[in-house]
């Protein structure tokens, strides 16, 4: 059974304020909630990266009841209104973007992309597409299948060590996952999306950067019968792979060397993505 | 045979200013930032990018190319045209007066753009 939508956002905001610390590489986020079912739906999204130390936060959100409408909720970082929100979903959804974008700032010297990141023995296969381009199904079929699990989003990668920084926040999924994958019992879902922590799915969490060794550009089409993956020349992935970063202009030279530099260290696929059962299978055989 | 086109007196091709060009595996990347773009160059687009150099006139270029890659005069005339006008209108070089375009499909010269 999933968690149900709740009934309103005024029915989650009675009770004190809630503050919780999480932790992305060496940078703290603070997130105080006004209430503890509203901590509660933060904390099933970020409870993997929950840090209990005594931290110095780099980055202080709070979620309170909007000024001007009781029935929304206004976040702000660092004491400047980002957003409102009327819906969980929406709340938690616009709340993640706004973090990225926080994280970009508190940390420019990482190279951060628009991937999924799971890990076995040979190092970290980055998954990299655009949104619809079965990303994120496929890094939760992986998961699933015993991979460890660092991102399904947001990867951070350390350009230097050409290492993955883990952002386990629980997978988000914008509509259930094809058979035979399952939604775990416990899962959250809320007007349009659905969360799904790992440890539900049976997934350890990489609880340290892994070196990065496969890059893999996901494009999916229903015209696919069989899926395929080909090998990419590294310039050609060099070009998807700056297409995707989010904040290569914050790099000397635009990020021009970090990405080279990351794709150096990688074998460059291009996965033509299809019925999720062949696909995995196929990147279980080939990677 | 070489096309029988008469040599304009700009057809010196110049690669446009704070272009960034790195190789990678045998490729040129470049990142034009100005227009927010990344291009790969395949090898022989690469040969002629670097054979661009603000002096070699075209028909220069095109007689180096025939030379590296082993081909006759009219073909190595006719790609480096062509390549040299994808590149004018990338806005990689400037300096090209009147490429036309050819009658074969071009040499894929240039894979896909970042942004």
């Amino acid at each position: 059974m999933s968690r149900p939508v709740p009934e309103s956002l005024r029915t989650r905001q009675e009770g004190p304020a809630v503050e919780a610390t999480y932790r992305v590489a060496s940078l703290a986020f603070t997130v105080r909630s006004p209430s503890a079912a509203i901590a509660e739906a933060v904390d099933f999204v970020y409870g993997e990266m929950r840090s209990d130390a005594p931290e110095t936060p780099g980055i202080q959100i709070e979620i309170a009841p909007s000024d001007g409408d009781r029935e929304l909720l206004s976040v702000s970082i660092h004491g400047r209104k980002v957003f409102e929100a009327a819906r969980i979903g929406d709340l938690l959804h616009q709340l993640d973007n706004e973090l990225t974008i926080a994280i970009e700032y508190a940390v420019p010297s990482l190279y951060f992309v628009h991937a999924a990141a799971l890990a076995d023995e040979g190092g970290v296969t980055l998954l990299v597409g655009d949104s619809g381009a079965g990303k994120s199904t496929t890094a939760y079929a992986l998961a699933a299948s015993g991979m460890d699990y660092l991102s399904d989003e947001l990867a951070p990668l350390m350009p230097s060590a050409g290492r993955v920084v883990p952002y386990p926040r629980a997978f988000c999924l914008k509509k259930d996952p094809p058979a035979p994958l399952r939604v775990p019992e416990g899962s959250l879902r809320t007007e349009w999306t659905l969360h799904v922590r790992p440890r539900d799915l049976g997934c350890p969490v990489a609880p340290d950067p892994r070196p990065l060794s496969r890059i893999v550009f996901v494009r999916y089409s229903p015209d696919h019968v069989q899926p395929r993956l080909q090998p990419l020349t590294r310039a050609d992935a060099s070009v998807k792979l700056y297409q995707r970063a989010l904040n290569q202009l914050a790099h000397p030279c635009f990020g021009l060397d970090e990405t080279l530099g990351l794709v150096r260290r990688a074998e460059c696929f291009e996965l033509l993505a299809a019925d999720i059962r062949g696909t995995v299978a196929l990147l279980g055989r080939t990677l | 045979m070489p096309c029988d086109r008469p040599e304009a007196p700009l057809d010196i091709p110049r690669k446009r200013d704070r272009l960034h060009v790195r190789e990678i595996d045998g490729e040129l990347v470049v990142l034009d930032p100005e227009n927010e773009r990344m291009h790969t160059l395949n090898p022989t687009a690469a040969f002629i990018f670097e054979a661009v150099d603000g002096q070699r006139t075209l028909e220069e270029i095109w007689k180096r190319v025939a030379a590296h890659f082993e081909i006759d005069a009219e073909t190595a005339e006719r790609d480096t045209r062509e390549v040299l006008r994808q590149f004018s209108e990338l806005g990689l070089v400037t300096g090209l007066a009147g490429a036309a375009p050819e009658e074969e499909p071009p040499p894929e010269a240039t894979g896909e753009e970042a942004r």
